[in-house]
């Protein structure tokens, strides 16, 4: 490729990426839920069709693990309106067996037609607060089939030639129980697609297909050039890893997520195969939500330079076998899978990965005490709030640098909602938001302190909570720690709490009733000993890390004024390590 | 020209029948084939019931009102070839899993007579497979909510709306198939209806279906003639344990032949599926008025309008969304339909006044997510006995009981035994043989301690399944159904 053509493909692989940032700029500014307008609980992008499949070549940050999950939805979308897609069209879906992730997850897709075909699909996917189903906020950890967790979306016109399709879209809005939000965060989804129309359509005009094509396989040919390198130089061979789900809602514990990686030049393949079998409970991740996760932990190994697309999948083959936990038939139910075990998915690979290249991993996803509540406005509109500020924290350390951070990375994009805001549109009050001492992963790199957070309830509410990282927390890398382990009460009163074992369902909390988080740390990396002690102290001082803390986990020393005692150090720290 | 007028509306109203006849004989799912959980009319441009044929009491306005709602919502945009569904408690609806089917036939460019049917699903989602969700306290609970969408459009399929519809189904075979079957029956019926429109003439057909409306308004004015005048208030309670009962109040008046059902001072609706539209339950009102007047006439919009209720909105008879109405036929229904008899026959001997009897229910379905397609079945092996001493209730509706060979050959279920009780009941004993299954289950509690059971035997425990939701019948159970009889009960 010669310069003239590699600027030019930059500057319309930046021009992509400029028009996802467009779009999702425009839903945060026209959302109506705080899901999107303040969580940023969503992810917007751009994806090719060749004629056969479906790939990746610009997106804006948000929340990644939405991400990859669209390439297989535009597919599937594209199936199901093979001989029935026209400009103008919108279509929107979110079905776990036909491209989809959890059901709250909607995806909302818009072909951008050139010369008589279809393209470019600007996508938004976004966190929906309700789905109607069984349960408000579609989190049903009773659920046993899909039915039971919400509605399944099958691929749906609600724009048709540019006219909005009514029956499709009300039929959307009529079951769920946040209208009041949900037409307006549709809208939002639609409006950024279509905008992004018109922004490609100008590209194509601007540069004409053909130049537009060469720009974006050359951009996915760099990315995958870059992946591609980073691989190689890791040593080949290889590399198993195991890590375990909690549990699956169905009274069964430590559930086996497992991954055989093997670098073969600059070939990686991932073998899921030895997970659990598919399960009862609704933690089954169907297979988009699993190559979501994949993908993330592949990105979080690389260089952040690197342009996002699916170059980053090209050297990539991953095997999960039909029928597991990381691959559900229909109808495992799956309502909780981005949270659990898409986290668990990323951590194995990354625990895998580790073996080969430890300085590449680490940053690892979030395991989150999900806990959401909901009630009604004094008018009797619902309300349903996921409570992201009860998931902050966790951020694991990576080599060269401490977790930092309110959110573990690889769930990035996710903003913490503030706290004014949150409690404008929800009658709650934060009556906590601090780190905890000694509830993050010791390690060389530590990784972000826990966080503990306690939201006061100002109405009466129903609160559900789904466990995660409390058996199994946030592993280290490299011989880091393990990061906190997950705890929630829920406190009607002084003498009236329940800490929650595995979950609790619909637990209503009278008003002045608390919500009360103990988030764990992020894990660590590398070795806690070969911390500086320096380092430690100022843990100390930061009130990362105790004292206590400090010699336990560390094996500093800290003298009565608060300095290092570097010769009990040394000597802790020899002792430790039989030297 | 009565002749006339007669003739023509006799093969209105014979192709209405046809129509019921084919939905029922080409329909897969129980629910139709064997259950009569349908209904189906022809209706006129301004959604008047020219002809309606119908099993039970719940559809008789329900069938109008949800294509009225239809109409209004494809205002402008209705063509030949469409066909158009709704299947929402809060348009025209009562409970949620029943949809209502209307293909819109033009006349030389004008929706002068179209046919519509009105069907319970298999299944539709919800938290348990079936119609019956005993503990459900929103609509969404009980399945989803199809508001106004066309299934067809100008003829041709809207794939992504049946896909929606089918993806949100454990029968999804089940409900492909019946929905194919009511839009082929809509189709030969819309046909048919073309046809003595093209034969008759248009102003031939509208005057037959003119003088029959009259007829049937002066039909039941005559029937509720011996009323006239009265004004009379009644109250109940429905029994809603473990929770409070639920009370329901009725002023009943008859005024210039027509019959005023003012349901003010009811409760107001309820965390429990009880609730019941109010157009639901004037079905109730009208059958309890009528019934014996249904059995000889053809059901129109005279006889439709002879009966008017109201009840205050956020009641329990006109519940707002998103309160749950799976009950209201099982149990709603009767309770309502017992206050109008007690009202106009509260004199009379149990024998005549009662019309009521509810009945306990179970629905049977595979292990929830062991398969892919789980169709649930309903298991009526019998009905509780009318107060009038032999057959269902009235208000229980028409249907066929499931035979012994059935239940063996095509459920595994062994009927082990069915009989008269010696209280004139009815007991049946069925033993499962299928597998491990699960069921949800509801049995009515009356006010009068004439109360139906249903039993769960297994490895010497025994559990009463009041109201239960997704419970376990191993393999190897045995079931023992008590329906009650009321012959000789006061209500």
């Amino acid at each position: 490729m010669n310069k003239r053509d590699h600027i030019l493909a930059q500057i319309i692989g930046g021009s992509l990426d400029t028009i996802a940032d467009e779009m999702s700029a425009t839903v945060t500014r026209t959302a109506r839920s705080p899901v999107f307008n303040e969580a940023h609980d969503f992810t917007t992008a751009i994806f090719e069709f060749d004629g056969n499949r479906s790939r990746l070549v610009a997106q804006s940050p948000g929340c990644t693990l939405h991400l990859y999950a669209v390439v297989m939805a535009v597919e599937r979308a594209i199936a199901a309106f093979k001989y029935d897609l026209q400009p103008g069209d919108v279509i929107i879906a979110s079905d776990p067996y036909d491209g989809g992730t959890h059901i709250p997850d909607l995806v909302v897709i818009a072909p951008v037609f050139h010369e008589r075909r279809p393209v470019l699909f600007p996508a938004v996917r976004a966190h929906m607060g309700d789905v109607g189903g069984p349960v408000a906020g579609g989190y049903n950890p009773l659920a046993r089939d899909c039915w039971q967790d919400g509605l399944i979306m099958p691929p749906i016109k609600v724009v048709a030639r540019g006219e909005r399709r009514r029956d499709a879209f009300d039929l959307i809005v009529g079951n769920n129980r946040l209208a009041h939000w949900v037409t307006g965060d549709l809208d939002s989804m639609i409006g950024a697609c279509q905008l992004a129309t018109r922004r490609i359509t100008g590209l194509f005009d601007r540069y004409g297909l053909p130049v537009v094509r060469k720009a974006l396989q050359a951009n996915i040919d760099y990315a995958e050039r870059r992946v591609r390198a980073e691989i190689a130089s890791w040593p080949d061979g290889e590399y198993r890893a195991e890590t375990f789900v909690d549990h699956d809602y169905d009274g069964h514990t430590d559930i086996r997520i497992a991954c055989k990686a093997t670098v073969r030049g600059s070939d990686l393949t991932l073998d899921f195969t030895g997970s659990a079998p598919q399960v009862a409970g609704f933690i089954n991740s169907p297979i988009a939500n699993t190559l979501s996760f994949v993908f993330l932990a592949v990105a979080g190994c690389c260089d952040e330079d690197i342009p996002i697309n699916e170059g980053y999948m090209a050297p990539v083959e991953v095997i999960v076998p039909e029928g597991t936990v990381v691959n559900p038939r229909r109808p495992a139910p799956v309502g909780n899978c981005t949270c659990i075990c898409g986290a668990e998915i990323a951590e194995v690979v990354l625990m895998a990965i580790g073996q080969a290249a430890p300085e590449r991993v680490g940053v690892n996803t979030h395991k989150n005490p999900l806990a959401f509540s909901y009630g009604r406005y004094d008018d009797g509109r619902m309300w349903v709030q996921l409570n992201f500020l009860g998931f902050t924290g966790g951020a694991g350390a990576a080599y060269g640098t401490d977790g930092w951070g309110l959110y573990a990375p690889l769930m990035t994009g996710v903003t913490t909602p503030s706290i004014e805001m949150n409690e404008i549109q929800y009658p709650s009050r934060v009556l906590k938001h601090e780190y905890v001492a000694d509830a993050t992963g010791p390690g060389l790199w530590r990784g972000a302190p826990g966080v503990e957070t306690i939201v006061e309830q100002l109405a009466e509410t129903t609160n559900s909570v789904m466990m995660a990282g409390v058996r199994h927390p946030s592993y280290g890398y490299a011989g880091g720690g393990t990061g906190g382990h997950n705890r929630v009460l829920l406190r009607s009163d002084a003498e009236t709490v329940v800490e929650v074992a595995d979950f609790a369902f619909q637990h209503r909390l009278p008003p002045s009733g608390r919500l009360e988080t103990i988030r764990g740390g992020g894990g660590g990396w590398g070795s806690a000993h070969a911390r500086p002690a320096e380092k430690v102290r100022d843990d100390v001082l930061d009130g990362y890390v105790t004292v206590a803390g400090a010699l336990r986990d560390y094996g500093v020393v800290l003298a009565a004024d608060g300095t290092v005692d570097a010769d009990a150090t040394a000597r802790t720290r020899a002792a430790a390590s039989g030297s | 020209m009565i002749v006339r007028a007669h003739i023509t509306y006799s093969r209105l109203a014979a192709i209405v029948r046809e129509l019921s006849e084919t939905v029922a004989r080409t329909a897969r799912s129980r629910g139709l084939a064997d259950g009569g959980r349908f209904a189906v009319a022809a209706l006129t441009g301004e959604a008047r019931v020219a002809a309606q044929h119908q099993f039970d009491p719940s559809h008789s306005y329900l069938i109008r009102e949800s294509v009225a709602g239809l109409l209004d919502y494809f205002a402008f945009d209705l063509a030949d070839g469409d066909v158009v569904v709704v299947g929402d408690p809060y348009r025209g609806g009562s409970t949620p899993q029943t949809l209502t089917f209307a293909a819109p036939v033009l006349h030389e460019g004008e929706l002068v007579l179209f046919p519509a049917v009105r069907a319970e699903m298999a299944d539709l989602a919800g938290s348990y497979p079936g119609t019956l969700h005993p503990t459900a306290t929103e609509t969404w609970q009980e399945s989803i909510r199809v508001t106004p969408v066309k299934l067809y459009r100008h003829g041709v399929l809207q794939r992504d709306i049946l896909r929606f519809l089918l993806r949100n189904s454990r029968a999804e075979a089940l409900v492909r198939s019946d929905i194919e079957a009511i839009v082929s029956s809509l189709r030969a019926a819309g046909a048919g209806l073309s046809r003595l429109l093209a034969e008759r003439g248009r102003a031939t057909v509208e005057e037959a279906i003119a003088a029959a409306i009259a007829h049937g308004g002066r039909l039941t004015r005559s029937a509720l003639a011996r009323w006239q005048g009265m004004d009379s208030t009644v109250s109940a309670s429905i029994d809603r344990s473990p929770g409070p009962p639920i009370d329901v109040r009725l002023r009943l008046r008859v005024e210039e032949g027509r019959l005023l059902a003012d349901f003010d001072g009811t409760a107001g609706q309820v965390e429990g599926p009880y609730n019941m539209t109010l157009a639901h339950a004037r079905g109730y009102v009208l059958v309890a008025a009528a019934a014996s007047l249904l059995d000889a006439t053809t059901l129109n919009d005279g006889v439709l309008e002879s009966v008017a209720a109201t009840a205050p909105a956020g009641s329990l008879l006109a519940p707002t969304l998103p309160s749950a109405t799976g009950l209201s036929d099982l149990v709603t229904g009767h309770a309502v339909g017992a206050l109008v008899r007690e009202a106009l026959f509260g004199a009379d001997d149990p024998g005549v006044r009662r019309l009521d009897g509810p009945a306990p229910s179970l629905v049977l379905f595979a292990p929830i997510g062991a398969s892919e397609e789980n169709p649930p079945y309903a298991l009526d092996p019998g009905f509780t006995v009318s107060a009038q001493g032999w057959g269902p209730p009235v208000f229980s509706g028409r249907r066929r009981l499931p035979s012994a060979e059935i239940l063996e050959t095509r459920d595994n279920i062994e009927l082990v035994s069915r009989e008269f009780m010696d209280d004139g009941g009815i007991g049946a004993v069925l033993r499962n043989h299928r597998g491990g299954l699960q069921a949800t289950a509801f049995v009515p509690r009356s006010a009068d301690g004439a109360d139906g059971a249903i039993t769960l035997e297994h490895e010497g425990r025994t559990t009463d399944l009041h109201r239960a939701a997704g419970v376990a019948i191993p393999d190897g159970a045995t079931l023992r159904f008590r329906y009650p009889s009321l012959a000789g009960r006061g209500s």
